[in-house]
């Protein structure tokens, strides 16, 4: 760096070539004039004496008057510039007249010389010699003068400067300097003096204006930082700060009180030293590269170390803050002790998948642990079994004995089957009476089936419930969990039938999937293989039946059936693939889809301007709940010609299973305009009293009531006429109508 | 700061430089020689003129003659090109002052005066305010 140059110094070496060039000008202009002045007055002055001398000689005789004629030539020397003088005769023998006497101008140089014809005498003229020294030496005195008077001009000019200079600018600046430096090097915020209205007064009157305000600012700031240190350290929050190597730059007391030590020991250690375990790995590789790259973070759960060394459950934010007295990033890290926290929802998580009555988990506890499982197991050669364990005739127990015996009984059978299976393998109560049992790392699936007859063998001894003494027996049903299998309730089904045909096969025995499914289950497996493909492949399309009003043979509906057609392969049976659908838990997507599927072409038929039409869609009980709820939402909404029009058909076996549940669901359907029908309503268990209870708006009697109604057989006819005195004590309105299949004859009135 | 007052100090010397060429270079305009030359030429002129001493001016309006004494030479010179004039003081019988204008020429090796203004001012004012005729220098 150049090594500063004051302003004065600029100012004086610029102000001396200024004031010495323009000294040195004016004198020069003033030198040029008085010179062209001396050189008119000399000229004038020489001229006009000598031609008053050229008068006086021509007024004279030469030949009578030579020595006056010499005497007025001599005296033309009497001029300081006229050296010497001639008068010639050419021709004459009259000698010439030269002043000095004798000399004249002969042997004398540098001299201007003037000659004047003198009218007395032709040819004769007065030569005059002048010399100019005059003007030089004028013009030496001259430059002589100048160089002085420029050299002392500048030097004057110079000192006046300077006194001026640091009157006026040099002191006023220099205290300026003098108080800003000291700011720098200080801190302090001084002011100067302020004299004079001038520029550099106000600019001292500014500067002081600016320090009065840097002063409120500092003491402002100051304030706010006094007041951030109190809660900093005041308030009873873990708090510190660290850089972004994770050194603790900063840490509040409250904090410093909960780690157990000393501000000082804590400050400069990397804040991991005082976390647990994992936390430690996860604070130095996670945390700190995340707030590197991110700037910021929140609820990071770790393990604090306690004073004790007994870790407690924190969440860390942390945020990039610069606070005053350090250089470079700084992050201020807030923790939040969640220990009571991380206790409730660890509570609430053990009540939540827990069964309350064994302390088995409970069913969506089961649910999460295959679900993983099956997430989980791509290429893991693990052979894991189901085991599908329900007690047998438990309903009597709870009628004959009463509902404690039977939750002791469960209890019982809970810890038996604990107690037969494998450590580590996983059991949990399903519901009711069913329990399942998850076994892992099998080393076959014959281990399985013996740990399925080990849990019968623990049942071969009365279980005690009270005072009562209580014979019970389990039905063990075993299914291998495969790489087809893609979802609970598929994995589960397989160990359910297998457990119903262990039932069928006489009850307290074991039987696994492949036994018990056999031929009908491979069936079965490739009836479900080519829904899944259906759907991949759009194999499904809706058929359509018609439904007839027999008064005046008018289509007053349609009901929609789902068909699968695989391609090269005849039509999959409609029965199979709608039971299959419903034991692998494909059901809800089938109906989805065809619910969808009708909705989009009955629409397309209503814009047809057919709007008397009704839309009816078979409903089965596995896909009455929630989710048809909202499909039917979506449904009505997305084409509201299907509001009062849309008739979902369900079965009275439904009617029969979990009735308050089908109610709920049943009326909520109602709700958004949809009406409800049974179908093939006579071969089932229901009864017509049951039925008025229903929130159901359509019966359709089964076919084989109807058939020979036109025959007005005895037995027919009794038949309707139950259902006309059915009709009159209720709110049906009785109509006849007939489905009518695409090969059906016309049917006849009747 | 340095490389500034050698910056200066350069300027400040060729401006002085030019000032004295300028200076020398206008002192050659009209020689000391040729100046006294014709300021003789026109004394000479005058005591040619001179009646008694003194020029004698004809009023052509009211038809009087008067007499001007010469009083005192000018000492500047205005040229016009290769022509001169100068100037003398005259003084009428009555004391009070007029100016003269002499026009000068060169003839052979001298001059020669080939008009006179007495008492009339605007032709040489004029000519200066035009930038024909300037102060010989």
């Amino acid at each position: 760096m150049k090594s500063p140059i004051s302003i004065f110094t600029k100012s004086m070496v610029s102000l001396a070539a200024i004031f010495a060039a323009s000294s040195i000008f004016s004198l020069l202009i003033m030198d040029r004039y008085k010179l062209t002045e001396l050189r008119n007055e000399l000229s004038a002055r020489v001229g006009a004496y000598s031609a008053r001398v050229a008068a006086t000689v021509d007024d004279l005789d030469w030949q009578q008057d030579g020595p006056v004629i010499r005497r007025v030539v001599d005296t033309l020397l009497a001029d300081r510039a006229i050296e010497c003088a001639e008068i010639g005769l050419p021709g004459e023998t009259v000698k010439p007249i030269l002043v000095p006497t004798g000399i004249g101008c002969k042997g004398v140089k540098g001299l201007e010389r003037l000659d004047i014809p003198l009218v007395g005498r032709q040819g004769a003229t007065l030569s005059v010699g002048f010399t100019t020294g005059e003007i030089a030496q004028f013009r030496h005195e001259a430059n002589t003068f100048a160089a002085l008077m420029a050299f002392f001009s500048c030097a004057l000019s110079l000192a006046a400067s300077l006194l001026a200079f640091r009157k006026i600018i040099g002191i006023p600046l220099e205290r300026l300097l003098e108080a800003i430096r000291e700011t720098t090097q200080t801190g302090r915020l001084g002011h100067v003096e302020a004299s004079g209205r001038d520029e550099l007064g106000l600019l001292a009157v500014a500067f002081n204006s600016m320090q009065s305000r840097l002063r409120e600012e500092r003491a402002n700031t100051e304030s706010a930082w006094q007041l951030i240190d109190h809660i900093y350290h005041a308030t009873p929050t873990l708090m510190f700060s660290m850089d972004a190597t994770g050194l603790v730059v900063r840490v509040s007391r409250y904090c410093a009180e909960v780690v157990g030590a000393r501000p000082a020991e804590i400050i400069g250690r990397g804040f991991e030293l005082w976390l647990a375990g994992d936390s430690r790995a996860r604070f130095v590789e996670d945390v700190l590269a995340r707030l590197a790259y991110e700037g910021e973070l929140r609820d990071v759960p770790l393990q604090l170390l306690c004073r004790d060394s007994a870790p407690i459950g924190i969440i860390l934010s942390a945020v990039k803050s610069k606070m005053a007295g350090h250089a470079g990033d700084e992050y201020l890290c807030v923790m939040s002790d969640v220990t009571t926290l991380l206790d409730a929802q660890r509570k609430l998580q053990e009540v939540a998948y827990t069964d309350h009555l064994t302390g088995l988990p409970n069913r969506v506890a089961l649910s999460e642990y295959v679900s993983e499982l099956i997430a989980t197991r791509a290429g893991r050669k693990e052979v894991v079994a189901c085991l599908f364990v329900d007690v047998d005739k438990f309903k009597w127990v709870n009628d004959r004995y009463g509902h404690p015996a039977g939750d002791s009984v469960l209890i019982e059978v809970a810890n038996r089957v604990s107690g037969s299976v494998r450590p580590g393998d996983y059991v949990s109560r399903l519901s009711g009476d069913e329990f399942v049992v998850i076994c892992r790392n099998l080393s076959d699936e014959s281990e399985a089936v013996s740990i399925a007859r080990r849990i019968n063998q623990k049942f071969h001894r009365f279980v005690e419930a009270g005072n009562e003494q209580i014979f019970v027996s389990v039905s063990v049903g075993v299914a291998p969990l495969t790489d087809e299998m893609t979802s609970v309730e598929e994995a589960l089904g397989c160990a359910d039938r297998a457990m119903y045909q262990a039932k069928e096969q006489g009850r307290n025995r074991c039987a696994s999937f492949e036994n018990a499914a056999d031929l009908a289950s491979r069936a079965n497996a490739e009836v479900l293989n080519s829904i899944r493909e259906g759907f991949e492949n759009e194999w499904f399309s809706l058929r359509y039946q018609p439904l007839i009003d027999l008064r005046d043979f008018r289509v007053v509906g349609a009901e929609a059936l789902v068909r699968l057609q695989r391609p090269g392969h005849a039509p999959s049976s409609t029965a199979d693939m709608i039971r299959v659908a419903e034991q692998s838990g494909q059901i809800n997507r089938l109906g989805g889809w065809v619910l969808e599927e009708a909705s989009r072409q009955f629409d397309a038929l209503a814009r047809l301007d057919v709007h008397d039409l009704f839309l009816a869609i078979n409903v089965s009980a596995p896909q009455l709940g929630q989710g048809l709820l909202a499909s039917l939402r979506e449904i009505v909404a997305a084409h509201p010609a299907l509001v009062g029009r849309l008739v979902l058909e369900i079965t009275e076996s439904v009617m029969i299973a979990e009735r308050s549940a089908v109610l709920e669901s049943l009326r909520e359907v109602k709700k958004l305009g949809v009406r409800i029908a049974v179908d093939d309503f006579g071969t089932g268990y229901s009864c017509l009293s049951q039925v008025s209870s229903l929130p159901i708006d359509i019966i359709k009697l089964d076919r084989s009531f109807i058939r020979g109604l036109e025959s007005s057989s005895p037995p027919t006819s009794k038949i309707a006429g139950e259902l006309r005195w059915f009709a009159q004590r209720s709110r049906w309105r009785p109509s006849l109508m007939s489905s009518l299949s695409p090969k059906a004859s016309r049917p006849k009135r009747s | 700061m340095l490389a500034i007052a050698v910056r200066l100090g350069v300027a400040a010397g060729l401006f002085a430089f030019c000032s004295f060429s300028l200076n020398e270079a206008a002192a050659e305009d009209l020689s000391v020689s040729q100046r006294a030359e014709l300021q003789a030429t026109m004394f000479r002129f005058i005591d040619r003129e001179a009646i008694r001493g003194s020029l004698l001016h004809l009023n052509i309006e009211d038809g009087t003659v008067e007499s001007l004494s010469p009083v005192k030479a000018h000492p500047m010179i205005v040229r016009m090109g290769d022509y001169f004039v100068l100037c003398t003081n005259f003084r009428r019988e009555s004391g009070k002052d007029v100016n003269v204008d002499f026009y000068l020429a060169k003839r052979d090796a001298g001059f020669e005066v080939f008009h006179t203004e007495i008492d009339n001012r605007k032709p040489l004012e004029e000519l200066i305010e035009r930038g024909k005729a300037t102060p010989a220098e």
